[in-house]
């Protein structure tokens, strides 16, 4: 059970990904342009799209702690629901919608 | 071979006992919710463009320092990334969730160096998309050198924001201001506590520097009152405090702004801990509710050591620190090593320069009750179960003074994240009730995070684990 | 030693106490009600189970007294002047049965429940699958629903009838545990962990487990032994689980509540003592019976696991009635406690202020039958089934 990627960038002191390549995945059936190895949260708020689920009261919401606590980035991705956009990471084609907790 | 030591969090505190044990021929699991190692402080970037957050060359090496640790001991541990720790019962035992398998583990000795999330009082609008941590925006920038927002505001307690503040002009965010309850200047009531950490100090003058050649004011003394906008942030509202808290008449002013990084202290993720019946003790400006623990780290349940943040707020240096302490204990008290001595001296030695020095910080870290009163009624505290300020009060007003009664009563604390948002604030606003120092928390159950049914189901004893 | 007065004290603010306290000073303006418990706010049993109310049981008093029950819920919202509702479902019980033994039982409890108008039915394993998709059909042999059955908040039914009872004049107070009744003439003294003292002409213990002790020390016995249970609750989702749901082979309860939420109460053998610890065997035990019930939520998340303690009596039913001591009264639930605290309040306030001395309908409940030997075991569920 390794780390992933275990070659130490010596400039950054991080652990250095194999790529930058560009993944795509559809937001809301929008086309959203990654870097391989975002975050969903990370490549939403990139894009500019903050609003990622609307609340029971009809309030939207988005990314608030980043770190996997609050789970108010959750959204429904690949139709499996109450997903972390900020602890998943994008994949090619993903599909993500916003999760309307009014309805 | 069974697991001797398991390590759950795998921040400076973490790998630092983690390297420790293993030194000393321990069996060691390393535990993390991420995919890498670093915990929050040393977040590694996911991918090959991070925004060059490291404006402090110390940090950057202490960040490679860590990096190095771990590589030297990665192939003698068990490294579970990605693995949430969610149960524990004495023992120690300890359940742990990986994709979605869950595992048992009974090790002679469990590490908990779980770190901290972090708490913002809470203002009309902080729901809005755009309203984040600014340890989260922090992270963004870290781990996926995304900034957060184009216009951003910075307010807070503490240091933090003034670290954030500077790595989102370097973001080449436009950073309108940083607004502190607290001047920084408030740290020199405490003049020796001042000098034992002047490195830190030093460094804290790099971000300062950098703020002002970018010309971003700081504001002292300064409250957000209100987020506005109507689908995302458009503009917050702040307002003007005396040194106790009470509001400055006519001094509103509003920023444009699309992001608004706030952090008005840190919560110790200590839930694990108060599984084992560990005491808390409330305490704000340390981290809310700290476990009480021993020099070592050792703890009133059998073979639980707490290392790091999670045990009182000391920052970074000081939780490499606190897990080589622990790491060490665990190999001398529990696995029946012997221990070389003068690691454990020059830990405690950076250890208490620490503790000295953030007896300063926590001077900026002080929220006055009168911030809390100066809310909107209808504004939700708990953000998870939408309870407001109004509904807490009268909860509050109606005899319910307890964290666990109020819970009940309201809801306030019954939503995914735990309690972890508001309950602290909910603690605030008993305080004209209650002596906050005896305010207990939520009670500790499993599960410690959200865990599906199908993981809980799929379980294996670790004992044949090698 | 401050002396307080009551003309009824009521120990034990729970489902029933509560209840209690609302009929009587509902009913009567001119006594003094005041009410005591140990805990905080819902800290005892009435705060911890799966919060669901059924009229399908196999004793008439059973089927009447939550009949009644579930008719003042649908009403509570009005009834007690809480106009944020209690969070009311009413989407029916299904009892699942294994066995052809279970289903003959059940048809003899549908045939005494029709006598009351309750309008339950013999489902088949496909009746039950069109109710409820995502059943496992796989060793059930039907099952018996009532759709007036029902489930609501724990926690909006006790906050009601205390803001209720208290708009009526009834002095509630938590954090107050009497720890010891001493008896004063034909009056009661009782003592607090607080120092305080109050004098009563009549005491109702709704303590529930805790009973014993306070009655002991007067010469009187009752047969209630704590037994700790654990339940688990999920993030809230889809609306995928419509009616309650209790399993009478793997003893799992099973409610969707109204913001989503699910609810299983897991009952599991347990030794039998006060207890509030979570075990550590319990979430496996219980994820994997889930699952097989429902094997296509594995994808659900647990957000919470907790332990609660009721007590057991020796036919599982309620005891409620006058002990041998005159004024001294007990109304204890054995696990039906939320579900009958709107009935079980009538009647026992009615009985304590002398209206219905000798009310029918709870007589077999009565504390002397533990003397008499006139057990009232349910026929419809065994000892550790209790939803």
């Amino acid at each position: 059970m390794k780390q992933r990627n275990s070659q130490v960038n010596e400039r950054t002191g991080c652990f250095a990904q194999s790529s930058t390549n560009t993944v795509t995945f559809f937001f809301e059936g929008k086309l959203i342009k990654a870097k391989s190895g975002d975050s969903v949260a990370a490549a939403l708020l990139e894009a500019g799209e903050l609003i990622l689920r609307i609340d029971p009261s009809g309030s939207p919401r988005g990314v608030v702690c980043g770190i996997g606590v609050c789970w108010e980035c959750r959204c429904i991705i690949n139709d499996v629901p109450n997903t972390r956009a900020c602890q998943t990471e994008v994949r090619p084609d993903m599909k993500v919608l916003r999760q309307r907790e009014d309805l | 071979m069974k697991s001797q030591v398991v390590i759950v969090g795998a921040g400076p505190a973490g790998v630092m006992a983690a390297f420790e044990a293993v030194k000393y021929g321990c069996h060691v699991t390393l535990i993390d919710e991420s995919p890498r190692i670093g915990g929050q402080i040393y977040r590694q970037a996911a991918n090959g463009i991070a925004k060059r957050t490291n404006i402090v060359q110390k940090e950057q090496d202490r960040k490679k320092i860590l990096m190095a640790a771990f590589e030297q001991i990665s192939d003698r541990i068990d490294f579970l990334p990605e693995a949430t720790a969610y149960a524990a019962f004495p023992g120690p035992e300890l359940h742990v969730t990986q994709h979605n398998h869950s595992f048992v583990f009974q090790p002679k000795v469990l590490i908990l160096a779980t770190g901290v999330s972090e708490y913002t009082v809470p203002f009309s609008g902080w729901t809005l998309p755009g309203v984040m941590f600014a340890g989260g925006v922090q992270a963004l920038m870290k781990e996926y050198g995304v900034c957060a927002g184009k216009q951003a505001l910075v307010a807070g307690a503490g240091p933090l924001s003034i670290a954030v503040g500077a790595q989102l002009v370097e973001a080449n965010a436009k950073v309108q201001a940083i607004a502190l309850l607290n001047p920084l200047s408030d740290m020199t009531a405490k003049p020796f506590s001042l000098w034992a950490g002047r490195q830190m100090i030093r460094e804290g003058f790099t971000y300062l520097k950098k703020l002002k050649r970018s010309g971003v004011p700081t504001l002292n003394r300064w409250r957000v009152i209100r987020a506005h906008g109507k689908d995302c942030l458009k503009a917050v509202t702040l307002g003007k405090m005396i040194r106790n808290g009470q509001a400055v008449p006519n001094t509103e002013k509003t920023i444009q702004c699309d992001l608004l990084a706030v952090n008005y202290g840190f919560s110790s993720n200590s839930e694990l801990a108060r599984m084992f019946g560990i005491e808390v003790v409330f305490n704000p400006e340390f981290g809310g509710w700290i476990p009480q623990l021993d020099v070592f780290g050792g703890t009133t349940a059998k073979g639980v050591l707490i290392a790091g943040d999670c045990g009182g707020v000391l920052g970074g240096v000081a939780a490499a620190a606190r897990g080589s302490i622990a790491g060490a204990t665990a190999a001398k008290k529990f696995c029946g090593k012997a221990v070389d001595q003068t690691t454990l001296t020059a830990a405690f030695a950076e250890l208490k320069r620490h503790q000295l020095f953030q007896k300063a910080v926590r001077k900026t870290l002080h929220i006055p009750f009168e911030v809390y009163e100066l809310l909107d009624p209808e504004t939700h505290i708990c953000r998870c179960e939408g309870v407001s300020l109004e509904r807490l009060q009268q909860s509050i007003d109606e005899g319910h003074h307890t964290i666990n009664a109020i819970k009940r009563n309201t809801r306030a604390g019954m939503g995914r994240c735990g309690g972890r948002v508001c309950l602290r604030s909910v603690a605030a606003l008993l305080n004209e009730k209650r002596k906050l120092t005896e305010i207990e928390p939520m009670t500790a159950r499993p599960v410690a995070r959200p865990v599906t049914l199908g993981s809980i189901a799929n379980q294996s004893n670790c004992e044949g684990q090698g | 030693m401050l002396k307080k007065t009551a003309d009824v004290l009521i120990i034990g603010a729970g489902a029933y106490g509560l209840s209690c306290a609302w009929w009587m000073t509902q009913e009567h303006n001119d006594i003094d009600i005041m009410v005591l418990d140990g805990g905080g706010f819902a800290h005892g049993a009435s705060g911890r189970h799966g919060a669901g109310m059924r009229m399908q049981w196999g004793l008439e008093f059973n089927i009447l007294l939550c009949q009644e029950s579930i008719r003042f819920f649908e009403e509570a919202a009005e009834r007690l002047d809480y106009p944020e509702g209690i969070d009311f479902k009413q989407e029916g019980y299904l009892l699942l049965a294994p066995n052809e033994q279970t289903m003959s039982n059940l048809r003899s409890a549908i045939k005494i429940q029709h006598k009351f108008g309750v309008p339950s039915e013999l489902f088949t394993p496909e009746d039950c699958l069109k109710l409820v998709p995502s059943l496992n059909l796989e060793g059930l042999a039907g099952g018996s629903f009532c759709s007036k059955d029902a489930s609501a908040s724990a926690f909006k039914w006790l906050d009601a009838l205390l803001k209720a009872s208290r708009r009526n004049g009834a002095k509630i107070e938590f954090n107050t545990m009497v720890n010891r009744i001493e008896r004063n003439g034909n009056d009661f003294i009782a003592h607090t962990n607080k120092g305080t003292s109050v004098t009563a002409g009549k005491i109702l213990l709704c303590t529930d487990w805790a009973v014993p002790q306070l009655i002991e020390p007067l010469g009187i016995t009752l047969p209630i032994v704590p037994f700790p249970k654990e339940i688990l609750v999920t993030e809230a989702c889809q609306p995928i689980i419509g009616p309650m749901l209790v399993d009478m082979e793997r003893h799992i309860a099973i409610n969707q509540v109204k913001n989503g939420n699910i609810v299983f109460t897991v009952t599991r053998e347990r030794k039998r003592e006060y207890s509030l610890k979570s075990t550590p065997g319990f979430l496996n035990y219980a994820a994997q019976n889930i699952l097989e019930l429902l094997p296509g939520i594995g994808n659900i998340q647990v957000l919470r696991s907790w332990c609660g303690t009721s007590g057991e009596t020796p036919d599982m039913q309620a005891i409620l009635g006058e002990t041998d001591i005159p004024n001294l009264f007990v109304a204890v639930s054995a696990y039906k406690g939320f579900m009958t605290s709107p009935a079980v309040g009538r009647v026992v306030s009615r009985l304590i202020l002398d209206e219905e001395k000798d009310n029918p309908l709870i007589s077999p409940l009565h504390p002397k039958r533990f003397q008499t030997g006139k057990l009232v075991p349910e026929p419809l569920t065994n000892q550790a089934v209790t939803s």
